[in-house]
């Protein structure tokens, strides 16, 4: 079932155009990448889909709740989640209310129970649950990048945009993030749509891949379909494309 | 506030319990301190005989504790100045913590958006030229009517307020271009000071320069009660609003996917700071360092949740600002020092100390 739709959005930052003509969809329980050179338009698309930026021209649906950009904020909260490129750790909140903040379209004056019981529940599956009393401000980079992550699940989101969840990750923390948003998504039936700069990375846990260059989608399709040719003409760079065992793609960046 | 684990129901209520204490130990604090403040001074009272007293007034069964030319003394001139402290002591610590969180700033201060310079050339404007926003006044009016000075001070910190909050609506203008602005108003309002000063007389510049230094000791009874509503009103619209404060400490965007109006809560927030600043300071002059300094402490002792945060805060500025005038009147006694000295006297050591024992962290 379909839960995202972008049709036909352009936006322009003055006269520069960010994007053009962008359509795509996002079903639920999918995992959507969304690679592409710097610049070419991923986190502007994020922007205009969180409604902080307004297109001028196409819609962006949530089905079945529709035009996101005729929500109230408190309404679209309750539906899209975001983590933005880069956060920092702001104000000596501890994991457990930094994550409870997630709350704050559901919340009135005070957390209810149920309020606690969501934070909890997801610093637990997250594997977080030990840090709960620790100041964000304390935490190794893979443990805020869980944060952060927590925080969106715990807006009970529909759709769940991640901006560069695999920023400033080791090897390890970017395997275990990836694969966390790749088993929520499927538990939570969340419809996930994240901007990825590592495309091997993109490629071996995403259900889809969308590539965007000057802010217009030039392949969107199986990440398994992926070619020398769009490698190059997507980044410019010459590549070799060889398959693993399970005959997944593996980019190979070669110099020129 | 390293990592501890508790257990998994314990964790949110043992952080609750914590900030309950802290707020239970600050408001113990102030009402002894409350105590002492009134019985220090030249005409003598005990602390004991003070307590007896304060328990009268607020439930006043049986006789007087004490005697009743004494009690005139406290009631008329020792008391006004006490509650004075205390309300504009808690204005200011409320005003920083709504500034330093509405701008994402912990360098902020009641005084960053240009209230305390611009209620410096309100008084100046009345007490040189006997302008005001009630009208000429001439010198005799401004003798005879102080609240001709407190008017002018008051008009003109929020007409400069407005500006500054009204900015953030603006698309684009972020925090950081809020605080720029606030510091050009000082500079601007303060320029406008000195060339006033430059026309006064002698006697005028002193009694501007009088005004400028804080001092509750100017403080009458309608100056208590109209601090106290505006200080009433304003913590309980911004204790409905904490939830919405706690998650503008993440960044815009973030909060704006949290379902916040950040741009409507932040000038919202700047115009009531703003009014938590300036009637205050209309009244005792300008007294700095407490709203820098109060929401530190506060933070540190109860977190960033602004439920907590914002009445911590109020109860660390009424202890520091009453704390400063205690001492104050007392160490040179009967010299009463101008307060505003004793607060960065006392505040500096505490906030660097603060700020080393942090780390790098401000917040
Ligand atoms: N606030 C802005 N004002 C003007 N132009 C902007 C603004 N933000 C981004 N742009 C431009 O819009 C284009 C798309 O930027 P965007 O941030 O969406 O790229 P991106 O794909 O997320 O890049 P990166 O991989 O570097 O994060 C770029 O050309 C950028 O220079
Ligand atoms: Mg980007």
């Amino acid at each position: 079932m379909v839960i995202l739709r972008v049709r036909g959005v352009t936006f322009r930052y003055g006269s520069v155009e960010a994007l053009r003509d962008v359509t795509l969809e996002v079903r639920e329980g999918e995992v959507v990448s969304i690679i592409g050179p710097n610049g070419a338009g991923k986190t502007t698309l994020l922007k205009c889909i969180l409604n902080l930026l307004k297109p001028a021209g196409g819609v962006i649906l949530i089905e079945p709740h529709g035009n996101v950009a005729k929500m109230w904020g408190v309404e679209r909260a309750k539906l899209i989640a975001y983590t933005p490129q880069v956060e920092a750790p702001a104000a000596p909140f501890t994991v457990l209310e930094f994550v409870l903040l997630g709350r704050k379209p559901y919340v009135g004056r005070t957390y209810s129970r149920e309020d606690l019981r969501v934070a909890e529940e997801i610093l637990e599956e997250l594997g977080l649950r030990d840090l709960a009393l620790r100041r964000v401000s304390e935490l190794s980079g893979g443990e805020w990048r869980k944060a952060l992550i927590a925080r969106a699940l715990t807006q009970k989101p529909k759709v769940l945009l991640l901006d560069e969840p695999t920023n400033h990750l080791d090897l390890k923390h970017q395997v275990s993030v990836l694969e966390l948003i790749k088993k929520l998504s499927r538990t939570k039936k969340v419809a996930t749509l994240m901007a990825m700069h590592d495309v091997n990375l993109a490629i071996r846990y995403s259900d889809k891949i969308i590539a965007l260059k000057k802010g217009r989608i030039t392949y969107c399709g199986h990440p398994n379909n992926i070619t020398a040719n769009l490698i190059k003409e997507l980044y410019e760079v010459n590549a070799e494309v060889i398959k693993d065992s399970n005959g997944v793609p593996v980019i190979i960046p070669k110099t020129a | 506030m390293s990592g501890g684990c508790g257990r998994r129901e314990g964790a949110y209520a043992s952080l609750t319990k914590r900030r309950v204490a802290a707020l239970a130990g600050l408001a113990t604090l102030l009402t002894l301190l409350t105590i002492t403040s009134l019985s220090v001074g030249t005409a003598t009272l005990t602390f004991a005989g003070a307590a007896r007293l304060l328990a009268h007034l607020i439930l006043p069964v049986g006789a007087p504790p004490i005697p009743q030319d004494l009690m005139r003394i406290v009631v008329e001139l020792r008391l006004p100045r006490v509650l004075m402290g205390v309300v504009t002591g808690a204005c200011f610590g409320v005003a920083g913590t709504l500034l330093q969180s509405a701008l994402r700033n912990p360098l902020a201060s009641p005084y960053t958006v240009g209230v305390s310079a611009s209620a410096a050339f309100g008084a100046a404007l009345a007490i040189i030229l006997g302008a005001g926003v009630v009208g000429w006044f001439g010198e005799y009016f401004i003798y005879t009517n102080p609240y001709a000075v407190v008017a002018n001070a008051f008009v003109f910190s929020m007409l400069c307020a407005a500006m500054v909050s009204a900015l953030a609506l603006i698309k684009g203008v972020t925090p950081g271009v809020t605080i720029l602005a606030g510091i050009s108003m000082t500079y601007l309002f303060s320029a406008a000071t000195s060339l006033l000063q430059y026309f006064g007389t002698s006697q005028q510049i002193a009694a501007l320069v009088f005004w400028m230094f804080g001092d509750l000791g100017k403080a009458g009874w309608l100056d208590v009660e109209v601090t106290a509503a505006v200080l009433v009103t304003c913590f309980t619209v911004a204790m409905l609003m904490s939830m919405d404060y706690n998650a503008l400490m993440l960044e815009d965007d973030v909060a704006h996917s949290l379902g916040v109006n950040v741009k409507r809560v932040r000038a919202a927030t700047l115009a009531m700071a703003s009014l938590l600043t300036a009637t205050p300071v209309a009244f005792v002059g300008v007294i700095g360092f407490v709203g820098l300094l109060a929401p530190h402490i506060a933070r540190f002792l109860v977190g960033a949740d602004h439920r907590y945060l914002i009445p911590t805060s109020a109860l660390t500025g009424a202890t520091l600002l009453l704390g400063a005038d205690t001492l104050a009147r007392t160490i040179l006694s009967p010299l009463i020092l101008p307060v505003g000295v004793l607060t960065a006297f006392m505040g500096v050591p505490l906030f660097l100390h603060l700020l080393l024992k942090r780390g790098a962290k401000f917040w």
